[in-house]
């Protein structure tokens, strides 16, 4: 996928006012809790075919590092 | 002995409590919390909670006397009362319920303690029972008030569980209603999802210590604790096998099933099961909007609201899967509106 689609979709999916760059820290978000852990792995699962866990999430600080966690040969420039 | 050839669900009613907590309700004492994409994403507007002392067997009664003014209540023959929120310790609850809906005495009645797998359980006994040709007519109740066990700063649960009670008649019919079923269990995960103090092991605490889990929510050991990652984990990989294995069981292909209905647990963890499984929106029932998560009751009352749209017989999957952990699915024919 594209990365700037990606960022795109991913801040639609959180229902996000800001649009998220790579380096924004998803565990600085005002909506990021369990519910959000949630959409996030669905949306990942939906788009990359990726089967992520909770705990996956645990290493995600930045987009980037969810992008580095889904594989970053998914992503064109 | 039974004189047909298999059983069905013959009928379907539930109730809600009259008190409807909203969205903007929630908001109010949780201004912080975004619940527009709360609903947006896990699907629930409203639900529902008891008050002034109403407890799960008073919303079972209703649905049974909702039940009855349609079919003759004096030919059940036997109660299967599935709950999690008992009249009492002891006795059963079951029991209560036969002398409140004044069935005949030489009914067999029994508690069922389970949540969310609890109806399709209750279904594969009620076949069990009339295929071995030991009841006829089969009261299938669920109840469930898990409002009356949350820390009132639990926001989370709060805004996911409601409380409800459904009543099914399961009786005989000519040909096969309710199929195979799949069972699972796996006691290993028990303190996911948990009410650790009032039971045996450990005491109710009057002055128990204040605890909290995810994102500010609180609770109590006296209250109930979910490990929501930890169950969404159980179930984003477990539901699709089970989904996978009652075809199988049954020797059908997946196109062949008219209807998924899941327990309604929460609409993110639905979707994502329903693309893992590739079963597509028209074929997947997601309706957590007016009610939320009634834990037993939700697989009645879609199935209820769904067959209101039936205008020939269907094949219905049926999931049920959560607190134990369990899990049970399986196939039912559904030939009419309930």
């Amino acid at each position: 996928m594209d990365r700037s689609a990606f960022l795109t979709k991913f801040t639609e999916t959180l229902e996000l006012e800001d649009g998220l760059m790579e380096d924004t820290n998803l565990k600085n978000l005002d909506d990021w809790d369990s519910m959000t852990e949630m959409i996030t792995i669905a949306f990942v699962n939906e788009h990359f075919k990726t089967n992520l866990k909770v705990t996956d999430l645990s290493v995600v600080t930045t987009v980037g590092s969810l992008m580095e966690l889904i594989g970053i040969e998914n992503f064109d420039n | 002995m039974n004189t047909g050839q298999g059983c069905e669900i013959k009928a379907i009613e539930f109730v809600f409590p009259q008190k409807v907590v909203t969205n903007s309700d929630l908001s109010k004492e949780f201004p912080d919390y975004n619940f527009s994409l709360f609903e947006a994403k896990v699907g629930i507007k409203n639900r529902y909670v008891v008050s002034g002392g109403e407890t799960a067997l008073d919303l079972a009664k209703q649905a049974c006397d909702q039940l009855f003014k349609n079919i003759d209540q004096s030919n059940i023959d036997y109660i299967i009362y599935c709950t999690q929120s008992p009249e009492y310790i002891l006795p059963t609850s079951a029991c209560i319920l036969q002398d409140l809906l004044s069935l005949k005495t030489n009914i067999g009645a029994l508690d069922i303690n389970l949540g969310c797998s609890g109806y399709t359980y209750g279904l594969t006994v009620a076949k069990g029972l009339i295929l071995s040709g030991q009841a006829t007519n089969v009261l299938l109740v669920t109840a469930e008030t898990y409002s009356k066990y949350l820390h009132p700063g639990d926001r989370s649960n709060r805004a996911i569980f409601g409380d409800a009670a459904s009543a099914t008649l399961v009786g005989e019919c000519s040909n096969e209603g309710i199929g195979k079923f799949v069972f699972g269990t796996d006691g290993s995960g028990y303190n996911k999802l948990i009410i650790k103090n009032g039971g045996g092991r450990n005491s109710y605490q009057t002055n128990a210590d204040l605890l909290s889990y995810g994102t500010d929510n609180l609770y109590t050991d006296n209250h109930l604790y979910m490990d929501g990652p930890e169950i969404f984990n159980f179930t984003s990989e477990k539901v699709p096998r089970i989904v996978n294995d009652l075809a199988e069981i049954n020797n059908l292909k997946m196109p062949q099933i008219n209807q998924t209905i899941c327990h309604q647990a929460n609409a993110v963890m639905l979707e994502l099961i329903r693309k893992k499984c590739k079963i597509s929106k028209d074929s997947f029932y997601i309706d957590l909007a007016d009610g939320g998560n009634t834990v037993s009751n939700t697989i009645p009352i879609a199935l209820k609201r769904y067959s209101q749209g039936l205008d020939q017989s269907e094949t219905v999957a049926l999931v049920g899967f959560g607190v134990g952990l369990s899990w049970c699915g399986g196939i039912i024919n559904l030939k009419h509106k309930l």
